[in-house]
C-alpha cells in the first residue's frame, strides 16, 4: 500500500459516508406538521374551555391523536417504504418516540379518566415526557438546537404548573413553536442542504 | 508500510468497490441494491459479483424480499464484516501515522 492508495481509500470511504448521510437525513416535515397540529389543538382546547365545553377536551385529544398518526403515516411511514437505506439513528429515534407516546397516552387519557390525576396536571406531565423525546432526538441527530430545545419543554412544564388559566395556552404555543416547529425547520434546512432525493 | 503489514491488509476489502460497499453498510442498518449501485456507480453484474464475494466471506448478509410486489435485495453488514472493516481502517491509520513519523 502506498500513500496514493491510502488517499484513494480514504476518499472512497468519505464519499460513501457523505452519500449515505444525504440519504438518511430526516426531512423535518413530521416535526413541522405535528407542531402546527398541536398548536391548533391547544388553541381549540383553550376555546372549548373558554366556552365551558370541557367535556369536548378529551374527544379533542383523541382527534389530535389520530390526526398525528395520520401525519406520522404520511411523513414517516410512506417515506420509509421508499427509503433505500435504514439507518440506526432513525430506528432509535422512532423507538424513543414510541416510548414517549405510550406514557403520554396513559397520562393524557387513562389516568384522568380513572380520576387518578386531575386534568390540570395532564399538560404538565405530558410536556415533561415530550421533553425527554426532544432531548433524545437532538442527541441522536447530533443537533444542539434540538436537544437544548428540550429546555423549552421542561421549563415550560414548570411554567404551566405555576401559571393558571389561559396563560397556559400561550406557554404551550411558545413551547411548540420554539421546541418543536423550529427544530423541524432546522432539520428541513439540513435535509435540503444535503440535497436528499 | 512494511511487507508484513502489507500482507495483513484484507484483500477482500482492499478492492475499491468492496471498500465502498462496506463503507456504506457500516454506517446504516441496511441498504438496498439500488442505493449501493447508484452510490458506487457500478453495473448490476459488477455489484452482484462483489456482494457475493463479501457474502461468501461472511462479511455481509443479503436478504431477498418483496416490497409492493417488486423484488427487493437488502444488504447488511455482519459482526465479522464490521470487525474486518474496523481492522482495515486501523491499518490505514497506522500507515498514515508511520508516514507522519517518517516525514519528521
Amino acid at each position: 500500500m502506498d500513500h496514493q492508495q491510502v488517499q484513494q481509500d480514504l476518499a472512497i470511504i468519505k464519499d460513501m459516508i457523505e452519500k449515505t448521510k444525504k440519504e438518511t437525513a430526516d426531512s423535518g416535515y413530521f416535526f413541522i406538521g405535528l407542531g402546527l397540529l398541536s398548536i391548533l389543538c391547544v388553541i381549540v382546547i383553550s376555546f372549548l374551555e373558554y366556552k365551558s365545553m370541557e367535556h369536548l377536551v378529551v374527544p379533542m385529544f383523541l382527534v389530535m391523536f389520530f390526526a398525528s398518526g395520520a401525519i406520522g403515516y404520511f411523513t414517516v411511514n410512506r417515506r420509509e417504504q421508499k427509503d433505500k437505506v435504514k439507518s440506526y439513528p432513525k430506528t432509535i429515534c422512532y423507538s424513543v418516540w414510541f416510548a414517549c407516546s405510550v406514557p403520554v397516552v396513559i397520562t393524557g387519557f387513562l389516568l384522568p379518566m380513572l380520576k387518578v390525576i386531575p386534568y390540570s396536571l395532564v399538560p404538565v406531565l405530558t410536556t415533561l415526557i415530550l421533553g425527554i423525546g426532544v432531548f433524545a432526538t437532538g442527541v441522536i441527530f447530533e443537533s444542539r438546537y434540538i436537544y437544548w430545545s428540550s429546555a423549552f419543554w421542561w421549563g415550560g412544564a414548570v411554567a404551566i404548573a405555576l401559571v393558571p388559566g389561559y396563560g397556559r395556552a400561550f406557554i404551550m404555543v411558545g413551547i411548540l413553536l420554539f421546541g418543536w416547529v423550529l427544530p423541524g425547520i432546522i432539520l428541513n434546512r439540513q435535509y435540503k442542504k444535503y440535497g436528499a432525493r | 508500510m512494511s511487507h508484513e503489514e502489507l500482507l495483513q491488509l484484507d484483500p477482500l476489502i482492499h478492492a475499491p468497490i468492496r471498500l465502498a460497499i462496506l463503507s456504506i453498510l457500516c454506517t446504516v442498518d441496511n441498504a438496498n441494491f439500488t442505493f449501493l449501485k447508484d452510490s458506487i456507480n457500478v453495473t448490476d453484474g459488477n455489484l452482484s459479483a462483489h456482494l457475493t464475494k463479501l457474502q461468501e466471506a461472511g462479511y455481509i448478509d443479503i436478504q431477498k424480499t418483496f416490497r409492493d410486489k417488486k423484488p427487493l435485495t437488502l444488504c447488511s453488514v455482519t459482526g465479522a464484516g464490521r470487525k474486518a472493516f474496523q481492522n482495515y481502517l486501523e491499518h490505514i491509520q497506522r500507515f498514515v501515522e508511520s508516514q507522519k513519523h517518517d516525514v519528521k
